[in-house]
């Protein structure tokens, strides 16, 4: 691929993935904020959206092995006793590499 | 807390942007792959499309082709403001342009679920994390695509990072959700 096309397709793709980003807020800048539904989608949105990506960070996983689900349970376990977010996702990363070790 | 709330991510996007830097140079056969690993982490900041760009390279994609693409594997981006759109008012003009820029999954995942007494204190958490994430991330990008080949570092599992930052800003917003009414978020 020469100069030219290179950079001309990290240019669209950086124009196409910064527009999709920007497009709530150009679409929306004109409604009020205080809409309804914009209300309910602030509070529900965001977590469904995380939980989306949790099954999609497990599809990139060893998924079908009980590893990931035990290193998730540790998480899960970590964060609802001491609620430190660095505690608990360093010692279910540590497990989960401890596992994948252990049962290759 | 920005700093703090970064750390699992340095470990993710270091590691990550160092694999997705590895197989641009691998795959690409560009002659000066850590120059454009670095132009794609700073200008897309998006770690499905560094993973994917370096196969369109050696196809010689052209640029509508690329932008299709991109749009289709990108799309869940389009979703992520709306639930900002009213947290984010009153940020300035280029200070919110750096933000929607910055709105990776995992900037989304932090921002959408930490909350501050003060908009001021919010608006320097967002600006601070994006910084610092975009940092990590285009420092792995340009460090995979140049030392990938000599170096090999033991990340065998580490992506479970991801999914664990994921995990706990879930079991945090789940407690919110279903737990005492008017507790303090």
């Amino acid at each position: 691929m020469s100069m030219l096309d290179g950079v001309l397709a990290v240019l669209a793709a950086s124009f196409v993935i910064i527009a999709l980003r920007a497009l709530p807020f150009v679409l929306m800048s004109r409604l009020s904020a205080e809409t309804k539904w914009l209300k309910v989608a602030e509070r529900w949105l965001s977590p469904i959206v995380i939980a989306l990506l949790v099954v999609y960070s497990y599809s990139t996983l060893e998924w079908r092995t009980f590893m990931p689900y035990a290193a998730g349970a540790l998480t899960v376990l970590l964060q609802l006793l001491w609620k430190n977010g660095l505690v608990s996702i360093f010692a279910g990363t540590a497990l989960y590499m401890i596992l994948v070790r252990l049962f290759p | 807390m920005a700093f703090r709330d970064s750390l699992p991510i340095l470990m993710g996007y270091g590691v990550m942007g160092f694999a997705a830097g590895v197989v641009f140079a691998a795959c690409s056969e560009m002659s000066n792959p850590a120059f454009w690993s670095a132009f794609i982490a700073a200008t897309s900041f998006s770690g499905t499309l560094q993973f994917a760009i370096g196969n369109w390279f050696k196809d010689g994609w052209s640029a509508a082709l690329v932008a299709l693409t991109t749009f289709a594997i990108s799309f869940r981006y389009a979703f992520y403001g709306i639930s900002l759109i009213g947290r984010w008012r009153g940020i300035g003009f280029f200070r919110k342009f750096f933000l929607i820029v910055g709105l990776t999954d995992e900037n989304y995942a932090l921002e959408s679920s930490r909350h501050f007494a003060r908009q001021t204190d919010f608006e320097r958490y967002c600006l601070l994390l994006t910084m610092f994430n975009l940092s990590y991330w285009v420092t792995g990008c340009t460090l995979g695509a140049l030392l990938g080949d000599v170096l090999k570092i033991p990340d065998k599992g580490v992506d479970f990072v991801m999914a664990a930052l994921f995990i706990t800003i879930l079991t945090d917003q789940v407690r919110q959700l279903f737990g005492r009414k008017g507790a303090v978020q």
